[in-house]
C-alpha cells in the first residue's frame, strides 16, 4: 500500500469546480476551476478534440452565449465579455455595488443581471465606478457607518447588515452601453429568467409581502425594455430557500414552470414545506400543480449536505423537446434526475437511478445535458448525460488528479430500524485510511446541519482528512433529514429528542457492525444544527469522550432576536413564558452536566447562529466546569460556514484534528496530519 | 440673536486635561484635545502657559501630544507623542532643546513617571510574550507598518481558554498584556521590570530605589482584580503587598514621604452595601494595610465618586496627590453635586475642602508650593484651566456666541422622608414666559456615580432643541454618603426618587407633563426602560446601550458570572440560574411598553452586547407592531460611545437622540393606539 494518507494541507491543492455550461453545436464546455486559495480560472474543454484551454485568469460564473461563441463572466464584481474566436475581452458593466448572476437573453443580444442599488439612487450614479482608491475607502466606510434598523430583515448571514440597498434587476446590451434598471423599491429581487422571445424577464420577489415572512415570494414579470411590473402569482410561495428554483419558461412562452412551497405546510411547524412543480400560465390565469402524489420522489428539489460534486447554476431545466421538466431530487440519500410531464396527466419518472448525487443540470440540447455528479469515490466532475435515458455519455472534466495518489477511504452504508419503530435511519461508516487488520480505531460522529439537509452518497474531503488522521467517521441521517419522506423529515423530531436517540443508536449500530471501531473512544462533531446536537449531547450524554461544536445554537433566546432568521414569541401570552420555554430547550441551560472536553468553533461574522451563542456557551462551561478542557476559537471574517480562505480553513481543520487527537487518540494511533 | 447648541458643536469643543505645573511654578503645561477635521478621531496638543506673560503657546513638534510631565529639576518636559508612529515618551529640554524620543516600544507607551533624581522614566506598555522573547517589543513600527500589522492581526483566529477573555473597550483579549519598564533618560534600550503578569501604573519610591505598581496575578473569575506590588528598579525582588483588599488601581500608587508605606485606592466592603473608593496605606514592612480615612467621621465619603455626564476627553489624571511636605493627601471628590479638591491630613485623619463650589474640577495637580492647578467646568461653561481661583485659559470662548441654557438646582424630599434628592433643570435655551415646554428626564449610568455641576453637551443639545432637561442624583448615587447608597437603594428606591423629582419639576409650571421623554445609558437605560413601562408618565424614550435581558447578557457581556463569589455549589443548576436572570429582566414587561422607543447601541459594546438591543427591538417589533421603534447600530463603538466614540459617531448618536424626541414630543406627538387612555396624573406615580 503505497498511497499516502490525507492531510489538511491537501486543501491547498483541492480544485473547486463551478458554473459548467455546454454548447452542443460548438461542442464546447466551459467551467470555472478554483484551486485552493488561487485566483479562479475559467477553462474551456473542446469535447470533440478532447483539449482544454484556460480562457480567463481570475473570473467566475462563466455563461456561454446561446450561439456558443461568447462568454460572459464575473471578475472584480463586474460582468465581462470574452469573445471565443477573437479572444477579445471587454468589460460590460461598471456597477457601483457590483453585478451578479448574469443570464443571456435567448437571442444573445442582452444580459439580465442583479445589482444592489442604494434605494432612491440615480441610475447613472449606480453605474459609475468611483475613482480608484475611493472604492476601497467607500467600501470600508460602508462597514463603519451607523446602520439604521426599523424593520425585520435588517441583516443576512454572509451579506452583513442591510445597508440601504436592495438587489434589483438590470439589463445590459451585449454590445455595451448603459444598463437599464427594471425594478424599484426597497425589496430584493432574484432568480430572474428570460421569456423565449426575449421580450420579458420573470423573477421572484417578496415585494408585495410582509418582511417578517422572508420566504414568501411571488412570481413577477417585467418587460425587458422596462415598464410596469406584473405580479403573476399571489397565492403560492416561490421556492428560494434553502434550495432555490429558478422559474423556467416553456419553449412556446405560454407557461412558466416553477417550484412552489407546499401550501399546507407553510407554518414550518413540523416540516420544511416540500417544493412542488407548478405550471403557471404566463398571464397568471392558471396555476396547476404538476406534481402528483405517489411519485418516485418527494419534491422537485434536494438538499444534499456532502456531494463533492461541482456546482452548477440550476438543478431544473426544460427538456429539449419541451415536453418535460428535468429536475434533481433526493431520495434515500441519493440525488437523481427525474422528469415531470408538463402537459396531460401529471406524471413523474426517474431519468437516472443510482447511488450517487447529481447536483445540477445545464440546459439540454440535442438530447444531451451537462450534469454535475458526486459519488462516494472521490471529488466529482462534470459529465454529459443522455437526457432521456440518464446514460452518462462522456466525462467533461478531469480535475483533482492529485487524489489518485491518496489512500482515499470508501464509506459503507447501513440502515437500521429506529427504536420507536416509526422510521429507518440510513448512515455511512468511513473507515480510517490505510486501516490495519485487527486494530481498533477511535471514531467521530459527524452530525449534519439543517436539520433539513441529508448526507448523500457523496464525498467530503473533510471526512477523508479525519480518516487520514486515523479516525473512523460515522455519519447518518437522523429524523429531520430530507430525502426519506415526510414522516422521517419531521422538524419537531429533529429538535425534541428523536434525532438524538437515532444518533446514539447509530453509534451503537456502527460499533456492533464494524469491529475496527473502539466504542470507548468516540467523539462527536457537527455544525449549526449539528452543533446544536453536539451541545445537546455534551450535556445529556456520557457516550462521548470529546466534542467539537461548530457555528452552534446554545440558547434559543439568543436565536430569537439575533439570528437573521428571527423567531417568534407570538404564541406566548407572556414573554417570560416564552423565555423559559426557550431556556428549557437550550443546551446552555444544562452546562453543569458537561461530560467531556469541548472545542467551540465559531465565525465572528456569523449572523445565522450569531457568535453570541459561542460566547455564552464557552462562558457557561468555563464558569461551572473550570476543570474540564474547554476551548473556543473565533474566526474573523467568517460567516455561518467554515472559514473560506485556505489558511484559516487549514487552521480550523488542524484545530479539530488536534482536539480529537488529544482527547481520543492513544499513543501510536496516528501521525500528525495537520497542515 | 444667538444660536442654540446643536449636536454638531461637538466638533468645536476643546477639551482640557492633564494640568502639570513646573517645579518653579512659572509654567503650566496642559493638554488640549479636539476632533480632527475628518471627525474620525480626536487629536491633542500640549500647551504651555507662561505665568509671567499670561499667555499660552503650543508645544511644537509633529504628531499628537499628551501627558506632559516635568523633570524634578524642572529643566525638561517629558510627554507622549505619536510623531514616530505609536505614542512614545519624548523629552524636550526647555531652554531651546530639541525633541528627543526616549522609548520605541512596539505598541507604544500608555503612561510614565519620572524617577525622583530625573535620570530615568518608568513606563507602562502593551506587550505580547512572544515579542519579549524575540526582542521585537523594543522596536517601533512606522504608523503604516503598525496599521498593516494590526490589520493582519485582526484577521487571525482568536483562541480562548480563560473565562474573562474580553473586556469592554479592549475587545476580545488576544494574549497581549500591560507591562512596566524603565528607560534611562541618557538613552539605551529600556528594561522591562514586570511583564509576566499584567502590570500597570508604575510609581517611584521617594528614594528612587523601588517601583510600586498594580498587577493582576489571578485567573478565572478574579482575573480582572488587581494587587499592589513593589519591586526593585530592575524588576528584582518583586513582592505582592496586598491580598485581602478590593484594590481599585484607578490612581497610581503613591509612596509616603518616608517610604514606609504605599498609598493606594481600595473599595472596602460594607455589610449593608454601598460603594466608597477609599485610600489605604500599605506598609512596606508587610504590616496590615490601614484605611486613611476615618470611617466614623460624619462625612465619610472617600475619594472621587465617579462624576459622569460631563464634557471631558483625554487621559484621566491621578485622583490624588501627596503634598510636597508629605503631610497631606489631596484628592478629587464629588460631594453634593460639586466636584472639588479636598485634602486629608495623614496624621490627624481630618479632611477639608480646598477647592469647592457649584462646579466640577476635572483634573488637578499640586505646585511645589502646595497650590492647586486644576481644570474646571460649570453647567454653562466647558472646562478651562484655573489657578488660585482664577481662570487662565479661554479655549471655548466660541460658546459665548451660543444661547446656553441656564441651570437651576432643585432639591426634592423623597416620599419616604428619608433623604433629599438633589437635581437640576436646564431650561429650554430660548424659553419664553407662560409657555409650556416638553421635557426630557436624563438618567445617567452607574448607579455608583454622580451627576455634577458641569457642562454636558448632551443636555445642552436637548435644551437647544427646545426641551427642559431634568437630571438628578437618586438614591444609589455617590456624593451623598454611604447611607444614601445602601440596602439596594439604586434598584429599590431610585425609581420613586426619579419620579418624585419629575413631579417637583412639573410643579415649577413651565413643563408640559404630557410631553416628557426619558433617556439614559447602561444603568440609566435600565431605569428609563423601567419607568417607561411602569409609570405611563413618559411619551417617548431613548434607550442607550440598554441591558434588558439578563438571560442572554450572560456570557455575551464581559461581567457577571455564576462563580463570581467562588466556585458554584455542587447542586448548581444553570437552568435555574438563567431562568432567574430572565425573570429579573425588564424584557418581561415588553408588552407594557406603550411609547415610541429609539435604541442606540455600539456593535463593539462588550459590556452590554449589541444582542441586548436586538432582544428589545425584535420583541417590541413583534409584540407591539404599531409602536414606532428604531435601532441605530454603530459599528466599532463600545459602551463608551458618548465619551470616547469617534466624533462623527458622537454627533450622529446625539442627533438621533434629539431628533427622536423632537419627532415624538414636538412634531408628531405619539397619541397612543386605539383607546389607550392615559392614566390621570395622580395614578401615574407623579
Amino acid at each position: 500500500m503505497n498511497k499516502r494518507r490525507s492531510k489538511t494541507a491537501d486543501y491547498r491543492k483541492l480544485e473547486a469546480l463551478s458554473g459548467g455550461g455546454y454548447n452542443a453545436a460548438k461542442q464546447r464546455f466551459v467551467y470555472c476551476c478554483a484551486r485552493g486559495g488561487m485566483p479562479p480560472e475559467i477553462r474551456m474543454a473542446d469535447t470533440a478534440a478532447g483539449k482544454e484551454t484556460v480562457l480567463v485568469q481570475g473570473g467566475t460564473n462563466p455563461r456561454l452565449s446561446p450561439d456558443g461563441d461568447r462568454l460572459c463572466y464575473l471578475s472584480a464584481g463586474q460582468i465581462w465579455l470574452y469573445d471565443i474566436p477573437s479572444k477579445n475581452t471587454r468589460r460590460l458593466t461598471t456597477m457601483r455595488f457590483g453585478a451578479a448572476d448574469p443570464i443571456w437573453s435567448p437571442t444573445g443580444a442582452q444580459i439580465c443581471f442583479l445589482s444592489a442599488c442604494a434605494d432612491g439612487a440615480d441610475a447613472d450614479w449606480l453605474q459609475t465606478l468611483p475613482e480608484r482608491g475611493t472604492a476601497e475607502r467607500e467600501a470600508e466606510m460602508r462597514g463603519k457607518r451607523p446602520v439604521v434598523i426599523g424593520d425585520f430583515g435588517y441583516k443576512f448571514d454572509g451579506l452583513g447588515f442591510q445597508q440601504p440597498e436592495h438587489t434589483h434587476l438590470w439589463v445590459v446590451g451585449a454590445g455595451g452601453g448603459k444598463a437599464l434598471r427594471l425594478t424599484d423599491g426597497e425589496f430584493n429581487h432574484l432568480h430572474h429568467n428570460w421569456s423565449p422571445d426575449g421580450e420579458t424577464v420573470i423573477f421572484i420577489s417578496g415585494r408585495c409581502r410582509d418582511k417578517k415572512i422572508p420566504l414568501a415570494n411571488d412570481l413577477f414579470a417585467v418587460p425587458a425594455s422596462g415598464g410596469d411590473i406584473c405580479r403573476i402569482t399571489s397565492e403560492g410561495w416561490l421556492a428560494s430557500y434553502p434550495t432555490p428554483f429558478r422559474p423556467l419558461f416553456t419553449p412556446d412562452g405560454k407557461y412558466i414552470v416553477a417550484g412552489m412551497f407546499d401550501a399546507d405546510e407553510r407554518n414550518f411547524e413540523e416540516h420544511m414545506p416540500f417544493v412542488y412543480l407548478h405550471r403557471i400560465a404566463a398571464d397568471g390565469s392558471e396555476d396547476v400543480k404538476i406534481f402528483p402524489s405517489g411519485t418516485p420522489c418527494h419534491e422537485c428539489v434536494q438538499f444534499p449536505y456532502n456531494t463533492g460534486a461541482p456546482r452548477t447554476y440550476d438543478a431544473a431545466q426544460i427538456s429539449s423537446d419541451g415536453a418535460y421538466c428535468l429536475f434533481c431530487a433526493g431520495v434515500n440519500g441519493a440525488g437523481n434526475v427525474y422528469r415531470a410531464s408538463l402537459y396531460g396527466e401529471p406524471k413523474i419518472e426517474p431519468v437516472t437511478d443510482r447511488n450517487w448525487v447529481v447536483t445540477g443540470i445545464d440546459r439540454p440540447q440535442n438530447g444531451m445535458a451537462a450534469v454535475s455528479v458526486g459519488s462516494t469515490d472521490r471529488l466529482g466532475d462534470y459529465w454529459l448525460m443522455n437526457e432521456a435515458t440518464g446514460e452518462l455519455l462522456k466525462r467533461l472534466t478531469f480535475r483533482n488528479r492529485w487524489q489518485d495518489g491518496v489512500a482515499l477511504s470508501k464509506p459503507e452504508d447501513l440502515w437500521f430500524d429506529c427504536l420507536d419503530g416509526d422510521s429507518r435511519v440510513h448512515g455511512w461508516v468511513l473507515p480510517p485510511q490505510n486501516m490495519e487488520e485487527g486494530k481498533r480505531y477511535p471514531a467521530v460522529l459527524y452530525i449534519h446541519g439543517g436539520p433539513h439537509p441529508f448526507y448523500a452518497y457523496g464525498f467530503d474531503y473533510e471526512h477523508q482528512v479525519l480518516a487520514g488522521a486515523g479516525f473512523a467517521v460515522l455519519y447518518c441521517n437522523p429524523r429531520g433529514s430530507s430525502s426519506y419522506g415526510r414522516r422521517h423529515e419531521n422538524l419537531k423530531k429533529a429538535f425534541e429528542g428523536d434525532a438524538y436517540v437515532d444518533l446514539l443508536q447509530f453509534v451503537d449500530e456502527a460499533c456492533r457492525r464494524f469491529s475496527f471501531i473502539d466504542r470507548d473512544r468516540i467523539g462527536a462533531i457537527g455544525g449549526s444544527y449539528g452543533g446544536f446536537m453536539v451541545n445537546h449531547m455534551a450535556v445529556h450524554s456520557r457516550r462521548f469522550k470529546a466534542f467539537v461544536t461548530q457555528r452552534s445554537i446554545a440558547n434559543q433566546q439568543i436565536s430569537y432576536a439575533s439570528s437573521d432568521m428571527q423567531g417568534s414569541s407570538e404564541k406566548y401570552k407572556h414573554f417570560e413564558e416564552f423565555m423559559v420555554r426557550n431556556l428549557e430547550k437550550s443546551a446552555v441551560s444544562y452546562a453543569e452536566n458537561l461530560s467531556a472536553p469541548i472545542l467551540i468553533l465559531h465565525g465572528l461574522d456569523d449572523l445565522r447562529c450569531p457568535v453570541e451563542h459561542a460566547h455564552q456557551l464557552f462562558t457557561a462551561f468555563r464558569d461551572v466546569h473550570p476543570e474540564i478542557p474547554v476551548k473556543m476559537i473565533l474566526y474573523p471574517g467568517c460567516a455561518h460556514d467554515q472559514p473560506r480562505g485556505i489558511p484559516h480553513r487549514i487552521h480550523y481543520y488542524d484545530a479539530i484534528l488536534r482536539w480529537f487527537g488529544e482527547h481520543l487518540a492513544e499513543e501510536g494511533d496516528a501521525d500528525d496530519h495537520t497542515g | 440673536m444667538h444660536k442654540a447648541f446643536t449636536p454638531g458643536k461637538i466638533a468645536s469643543i476643546e477639551y482640557l486635561s492633564e494640568p502639570a505645573a513646573a517645579p518653579d511654578g512659572m509654567t503650566f503645561a496642559y493638554v488640549l484635545s479636539r476632533a480632527e477635521k475628518s471627525l474620525e478621531a480626536f487629536a491633542s496638543d500640549i500647551f504651555l502657559y507662561d505665568v509671567r506673560k499670561r499667555e499660552h503657546t503650543k508645544l511644537d513638534g509633529d504628531g499628537s501630544h499628551k501627558s506632559p510631565a516635568w523633570s524634578p529639576d524642572g529643566r525638561h518636559l517629558a510627554y507622549l507623542s505619536d510623531a514616530s508612529g505609536r505614542y512614545q515618551v519624548w523629552v524636550k529640554a526647555l531652554q531651546g532643546g530639541a525633541h528627543r524620543q526616549l522609548t520605541a516600544m512596539r505598541h507604544g507607551v500608555e503612561c510614565f513617571a519620572w524617577s525622583p533624581d530625573g535620570t530615568a522614566i518608568a513606563f507602562q506598555s502593551k506587550v505580547y510574550p512572544a515579542e519579549i522573547r524575540d526582542n521585537s517589543v523594543y522596536t517601533e513600527l512606522s504608523a503604516e507598518e503598525y496599521a498593516a500589522w494590526r490589520a493582519q492581526k485582526a484577521q487571525e483566529p482568536i483562541e480562548i481558554t480563560e473565562l474573562m477573555y474580553k473586556y469592554d473597550g479592549e475587545g476580545i483579549l488576544d494574549g497581549s498584556r500591560q507591562a512596566i519598564g524603565v528607560a534611562l533618560v541618557s538613552g539605551g534600550r529600556p528594561k522591562l521590570a514586570s511583564a509576566d503578569i499584567p502590570s500597570f501604573r508604575p510609581a517611584w519610591s521617594t528614594d528612587g530605589s523601588k517601583l510600586a505598581f498594580y498587577g493582576r496575578p489571578h485567573t478565572g473569575v478574579k482575573a480582572r482584580s488587581c494587587e499592589l506590588y513593589i519591586c526593585n528598579v530592575d524588576g528584582g525582588r518583586r513582592k505582592q503587598l496586598t491580598g485581602d483588599l478590593m484594590v481599585g488601581g484607578e490612581t497610581p500608587p503613591c509612596f509616603t514621604k518616608d517610604d514606609s508605606a504605599v498609598i493606594i485606592d481600595v473599595y472596602p466592603e460594607f455589610p449593608e452595601g454601598g460603594t466608597i473608593q477609599s485610600l489605604y496605606g500599605v506598609p512596606m514592612d508587610g504590616g496590615k494595610p490601614y484605611e486613611l480615612f476615618d470611617r466614623d467621621a460624619k462625612d465619610y465619603m472617600g475619594i472621587n465618586g465617579l462624576p459622569v455626564s460631563r464634557s471631558f476627553f483625554g487621559q484621566a489624571g491621578p485622583l490624588c496627590a501627596l503634598s510636597p511636605d508629605g503631610r497631606w493627601m489631596y484628592y478629587l471628590l464629588a460631594r453634593r453635586g460639586g466636584v472639588g479638591v479636598n485634602r486629608l491630613n495623614l496624621g490627624s485623619r481630618e479632611t477639608e475642602p480646598v477647592v469647592y463650589g457649584d462646579f466640577s474640577v476635572q483634573a488637578f495637580c499640586l505646585t511645589k508650593a502646595g497650590d492647586v492647578l486644576y481644570t474646571k467646568g460649570t453647567p454653562a461653561s466647558i472646562a478651562e484651566l484655573y489657578f488660585r481661583g482664577k481662570r487662565l485659559t479661554q479655549h471655548n470662548a466660541w460658546l459665548k456666541k451660543l444661547q446656553i441654557a441656564p441651570v437651576r438646582e432643585l432639591s426634592v424630599p423623597t416620599r419616604d422622608g428619608e433623604a433629599v434628592i438633589q437635581g437640576w433643570i436646564l431650561s429650554p435655551a430660548f424659553r419664553e414666559d407662560g409657555v409650556k415646554y416638553p421635557a426630557v428626564l436624563e438618567i445617567r449610568g452607574g448607579p455608583e456615580a454622580t451627576s455634577a455641576a458641569d457642562f454636558w453637551h448632551e443636555y445642552q443639545a436637548l435644551a437647544g432643541a427646545g426641551f427642559a432637561v431634568l437630571y438628578c442624583n437618586p438614591r444609589g448615587s455617590t456624593g451623598y454618603g454611604l447611607k444614601f447608597m445602601q440596602n439596594n437603594a439604586a434598584w429599590d428606591k431610585a425609581a420613586d426618587d426619579l419620579m418624585d423629582f419629575v413631579s417637583a419639576a412639573v410643579k415649577l409650571g413651565f413643563i408640559d407633563e404630557k410631553r416628557i421623554g426619558v433617556t439614559g445609558g447602561s444603568y440609566g437605560g435600565y431605569m428609563a426602560n423601567k419607568l417607561v413601562y411602569s409609570t405611563g408618565a413618559f411619551a417617548a424614550a431613548v434607550l442607550q446601550r440598554t441591558l434588558c435581558n439578563l438571560c442572554t447578557s450572560y456570557g455575551t457581556g464581559d461581567i457577571g458570572f455564576a462563580s463570581a463569589k467562588g466556585p458554584v455549589p455542587a447542586d448548581f443548576k444553570m437552568f435555574a440560574y438563567l431562568t432567574d436572570r430572565a425573570m429579573r429582566s425588564l424584557i418581561c414587561h415588553i408588552d407594557e411598553i406603550k411609547v415610541p422607543v429609539l435604541l442606540l447601541h455600539g456593535y463593539a459594546d462588550y459590556r452590554c452586547s449589541f444582542e441586548q438591543a436586538e432582544q428589545f427591538f425584535i420583541a417590541l417589533k413583534e409584540r407591539r407592531p404599531e409602536l414606532p421603534v428604531r435601532l441605530v447600530m454603530f459599528p466599532e463603538e463600545t459602551h463608551d460611545i458618548t465619551r470616547t466614540g469617534k466624533p462623527v459617531n458622537q454627533i450622529r448618536h446625539l442627533s438621533e437622540l434629539v431628533d427622536w424626541f423632537k419627532k415624538h414630543l414636538i412634531d408628531e406627538p405619539w397619541e397612543g393606539v386605539g383607546g389607550d387612555e392615559q392614566a390621570p396624573v395622580e395614578d401615574r406615580g407623579l
